[in-house]
């Protein structure tokens, strides 16, 4: 299984790098093949690429902030999530995803 | 000096009411190891700065900064308090990284050491050390590869 996910937050630093890196490691928990794009002050880092997207199974959003380029995703199963439920729930949304994708 | 921390500029059960006398403390440890130079000026930036948005950014963590003339070299200090103070009106806060980064460094330097602050404050262990330390290099051995 492999999954895009971008993050933002309103102030630009703080949650989009720590819901970024809270993904991260609970996918890796999980041995799921993950890439975070962050939208953040020091402006977008890890870019999501056509290819990447056309690999994934899923697509996680935050949704604090309006995503740069949310077009790119159309198509996709999307999730959309608050940094800090991506911060503090990170497992739960890997499980969720995993059972949602395994359904279809 | 290029590392962004030394152990000096780590301090436990700091006795604070508000967050002035916590930046406060820590500034005249940057004073005393030449990283700023003027303790006034310096603080009035970061506080300038925590009053335009607070930097409280939870699990009672809060980052306090400036990129100020007054800064001499880029730097991490760390303040564990004796007790929690009230941030801002949402959030009480126990531990703080305070951080200084010179004006004539590169644009976004400040935020690149925040961005790596923030990855790794979502580690429980990382969280774990911050909290129980006893001594200064437990601190400094987590945060000394920040660049």
């Amino acid at each position: 299984m492999k999954i895009v996910a971008v993050t933002a937050c309103p102030s630009g630093v703080a949650h989009t790098y720590m819901s970024a890196e809270a993904l991260q490691k609970a996918a890796a928990r999980k041995g799921i093949e993950l890439k975070v794009e962050t939208q953040g002050s020091i402006g977008v880092e890890n870019r999501i690429t056509e290819t990447d997207v056309a690999e994934a199974d899923a697509v996680i959003l935050t949704n604090d902030m309006p995503i740069n380029d949310e077009a790119r995703f159309a198509g996709k199963p999307l999730l959309r999530v608050g940094v800090s439920v991506a911060i503090k729930k990170a497992d739960q949304i890997m499980e969720s995803l995993e059972t949602q994708l395994s359904k279809s | 000096m290029d590392k962004l921390v030394d152990p000096q500029l780590i301090l436990f059960d700091v006795v604070a009411t508000e967050k002035a006398d916590i930046v406060r403390a820590l500034a005249s440890r940057f004073l005393e190891k030449g990283r700023i130079d003027s303790i006034d000026g310096y603080v009035d930036a970061v506080l300038e700065r925590e009053n335009s948005s607070s930097t409280a950014v939870g699990f009672s963590v809060a980052t306090p900064h400036a990129k100020t003339d007054h800064a001499l070299a880029a730097t991490i200090g760390f303040a564990r308090l004796a007790h929690t103070v009230h941030w801002d009106e949402e959030e009480d806060v126990n531990l703080v990284f305070l951080i200084a980064v010179p004006m004539k460094d590169a644009g976004d330097r400040h935020l690149k050491i925040l961005a790596t602050l923030f990855r790794k404050l979502v580690d429980d262990e990382f969280r774990n050390t911050i909290s129980k330390a006893k001594y200064p290099n437990e601190i400094v051995g987590l945060i000394e590869d920040i660049t």
